[in-house]
């Protein structure tokens, strides 16, 4: 929800805008590591 | 060829469900469930509890277990799907609920794959083989002459084939075969492959059920009012402010405290809130961490219950440097995501449950005995559970659900608030371990002694007797590899009053912390790199030094950083797994930056590679959390802490990279879940002393 918001603001945000709107999404499994990929994917192949 | 031991034949009970003639039983074991839809022409072939194959081809894997995010629903089914020869796509996988024909259902201790690798592999080959058999008599030609593939026989002779469904009914009738031939390791279509979790697609369109999720017909919502110290009970209570507002319909005292019934959880929570109780604090009404601190601390300078000793640990060494240290770790909340809750109907003498639980049966017992019934009028449905880290192997939850609903006369859904289940109980137990150590003038390693001093939860939850020698505070501290020529292993038992109970990695959380912490100091006492110290003191031959040199390999160890930049390297063995993790760290001030993990683990066969470095990867966020941010903090007897604001976890942005890596053998299948925890606290600490100069001997890290 928190990515598509700012996806919808912000086309390509910068590395330190993602840290910053992402961090407030909260992952107890450990999975940061794999969102994070997939968020990278997702603004890099932003239409 | 494995051989089909006596344990397997009990599982095997065949079935043959004839359309409306009801059940005829060829089994060992005395079986009530019936397969048979009425009025339908459906035939099942079920020769183990595990597995069905019905007339219309459908295959269906039963999941004893409990899936908690870990991917044992998936796992596990392939286990059979490979040795039945099915396509993958096309299996059904269904939970069972808690069932003793299932055998152990306790989903904990990285074991799942471990204990079913080879009994869910027979299962798969048996039922394959027992087609093939069915088949080969249609045909009138040896099993030799054909083979299984995609869910079908197929004669080598003609290529003619039938469909497992075609064969189900003549498969029934025949023996169970012992001795089935597994596949060859090289063999495998399915194991080792990077498979898909099956509970993902739900869990991404948020179609699937957690246990929070479940409604029932006539389901109210409870919540429950529990006494803020541990051990307390209820003096007394005022229901009328709570009674009065609206949406609550009932106010029940049950063992735990009291309860509000509501028709939603808002009111439920409300009515609660508005309770007034007047609580009997207990025994440890005004205990606090300092107090409990200074139990464990009145024993640092004892000499603890010998659990292993070598050579003299009096011995000295002409120009030896001697160091000692003094570890420290808090008690720890699991804090899964998902609170604790439970679904639960007591009608007409019988209780049903819907509960995300790691241990159903233990559930099921529990329930049975808190409501005097039998444990066969008691369901437990296992649900899906958003994280568990053991948390869910108490059955707390489920007992509360059970007796609100018999005292009220409704079904209810009890659900713990986040406050609740931080405050709750149940957590790692603290611990302070006492490490002595030298090294000679040469920097090998001369002397190592470690003292543990922790409550154990075996003793504490079901054991008192327990001496300190036979209890699990050892783990994680004994038979290391480390080839040091005077050792000493000791441990006090200190009791607490606080719940404590079993944490992902249990003892490996926080006594290889000590360990590998201590292993390095030792290294840095002897001026020598941290590597290459343990290497030499470590069998050449050993799966552990193999990880240990393919985790400094993979991380570059030894090249030259900028300033302000470190790694730091830590081993650990259990669960049948071997890991070595490379922290490497930038600090800056009192500014810590975990740049990336390198994380080696040889666990044997690999089952489902995706699943493994996920297992890896998550427990170095989990051991993370703990390391940098988690503590709990007693105050008059219960818990300080809330909320993810005071119990902080890892964020997004802290997590580091991670560069996961798996052995490639064909040793037994080792356990995952847990393994990638012990050495990521110390590897940390280490990175942070190469860039610093500064130990960290206490969790969670201070930075100042």
């Amino acid at each position: 929800m928190t990515l598509a918001a700012m996806l919808d603001a912000e086309k390509k945000p910068s590395r330190k805008e993602i840290d910053n709107a992402m961090s407030t999404v909260l992952c107890r499994c450990g999975s940061y590591y794999r969102i994070r990929k997939a968020v990278d994917k997702l603004v890099e192949d932003g239409e | 060829m494995k051989k089909g031991a006596k344990q397997t034949r009990r599982e095997f009970i065949k079935i043959v469900s004839i359309s409306g003639s009801g059940l005829i039983l060829a089994s060992y074991i005395p079986f009530n469930e019936v397969f048979a839809k009425i009025g339908d022409d459906t035939k099942i072939f079920s020769p183990s509890v595990y597995l069905k194959i019905d007339s219309k081809n459908v295959v269906t894997v039963i999941f004893h277990r409990s899936e908690m995010g870990q991917g044992v629903k998936t796992s596990l089914p392939m286990l059979i799907a490979e040795e039945l020869e099915v396509d993958w796509e096309k299996i059904v996988i269904e939970q069972a609920d808690a069932d003793k024909k299932y055998g152990n259902q306790s989903t904990g201790g990285s074991w799942s794959i471990r204990s079913t690798w080879e009994p869910f592999r027979i299962a798969g080959a048996t039922a394959r083989v027992m087609l093939i058999s069915a088949a080969a008599t249609k045909w009138n030609v040896l099993p030799e002459n054909c083979y299984a593939e995609s869910g079908y026989v197929i004669n080598k002779l003609n290529n003619e084939k039938f469909s497992y469904g075609e064969l189900v009914e003549d498969a029934s009738k025949l023996p169970v075969p012992e001795n089935v031939k597994l596949k060859d390791l090289q063999d495998f279509k399915l194991i080792g492959k990077r498979i898909h979790r099956v509970d993902t697609p739900d869990k991404i369109y948020g179609k699937a059920k957690f246990g929070i999720d479940i409604v029932i017909p006539g389901m109210y919502y409870a919540a429950l009012s529990r006494c803020p110290a541990f051990g307390g009970s209820v003096k007394s209570f005022d229901a009328s402010k709570a009674k009065s507002l609206s949406g609550v319909s009932d106010i029940v005292q049950i063992s735990n405290g009291v309860a509000v019934i509501a028709d939603s959880t808002y009111s439920a929570f409300k009515g609660r809130d508005a309770l007034v109780v007047d609580w009997d604090m207990g025994p440890n009404g005004k205990t606090n961490s300092e107090d409990i601190r200074n139990g464990m601390l009145m024993h640092i300078k004892s000499e603890g219950a010998e659990f292993e000793n070598r050579g003299d640990i009096n011995s000295v060494q002409a120009e030896e440097k001697q160091l000692e240290a003094v570890y420290e770790l808090p008690f720890l909340a699991h804090a899964p995501m998902e609170p604790m809750n439970c679904v639960a109907k007591f009608e007409n003498g019988k209780a049903e449950l819907w509960a995300p639980t790691q241990d159903a049966q233990n559930a099921k017992s529990e329930v049975a005995k808190i409501l005097g019934l039998n444990e066969d009028d008691v369901t437990v449905h296992i649900t899906l559970m958003g994280g568990a880290f053991g948390r869910r192997l108490v059955s707390d939850f489920a007992v509360e659900a059970a007796e609100i609903s018999k005292a009220s006369g409704k079904p209810i859904k009890l659900i713990w608030t986040r406050s609740e289940d931080m405050k709750g109980g149940y957590y790692r137990p603290p611990s302070m371990h006492s490490l002595k150590g030298s090294v000679t003038k040469e920097g090998n390693p001369f002397k190592f002694s470690h003292h543990v001093i922790a409550p154990s939860i075996t003793q504490m939850r079901f054991n008192k007797n327990l001496t300190a020698e036979k209890s699990e505070i050892k783990g994680g501290t004994v038979n290391l590899e480390y080839q040091i020529p005077n050792l000493r292993i000791t441990g006090t038992l200190i009791p607490t009053h606080v719940p404590i109970s079993w944490l992902r990695a249990v003892y490996n959380t926080q006594n290889p912390f000590a360990v590998e912490s201590f292993i390095d100091e030792m290294a840095y006492t002897a001026g020598r790199d941290p590597y290459e110290f343990r290497k030499d003191m470590l069998p050449a031959d050993s799966r552990l030094t193999n990880v240990l040199n393919v985790a400094a390999e993979k991380s570059g160890w030894g090249k030259k950083l900028p300033k302000g930049k470190a790694m730091g390297i830590a081993i650990s063995a259990g669960y049948g797994s071997f890991c070595a993790q490379v922290a490497e760290v930038t600090v800056s001030g009192n500014k810590l930056k975990i740049d990336r993990y390198t994380a080696v683990i040889d666990c044997g066969i690999v089952v489902n590679p995706d699943s493994v470095e996920a297992q890896l990867e998550g427990a170095i966020g989990f051991a993370l959390s703990a390391a940098l941010k988690g503590a709990i903090t007693i105050q008059n007897g219960g818990t300080k802490e809330s909320n993810f604001d005071d119990y902080s976890i890892l964020t997004y942005d802290e997590m580091p990279l991670v560069d996961a890596h798996y052995i490639v053998n064909d040793y037994k299948v080792g356990g995952v879940g847990e393994a990638g925890i012990a050495a990521c606290a110390p590897a940390l600490c280490n990175a942070i002393f190469a860039a610093t100069g500064k130990r960290n001997r206490r969790l969670p890290i201070d930075l100042s």
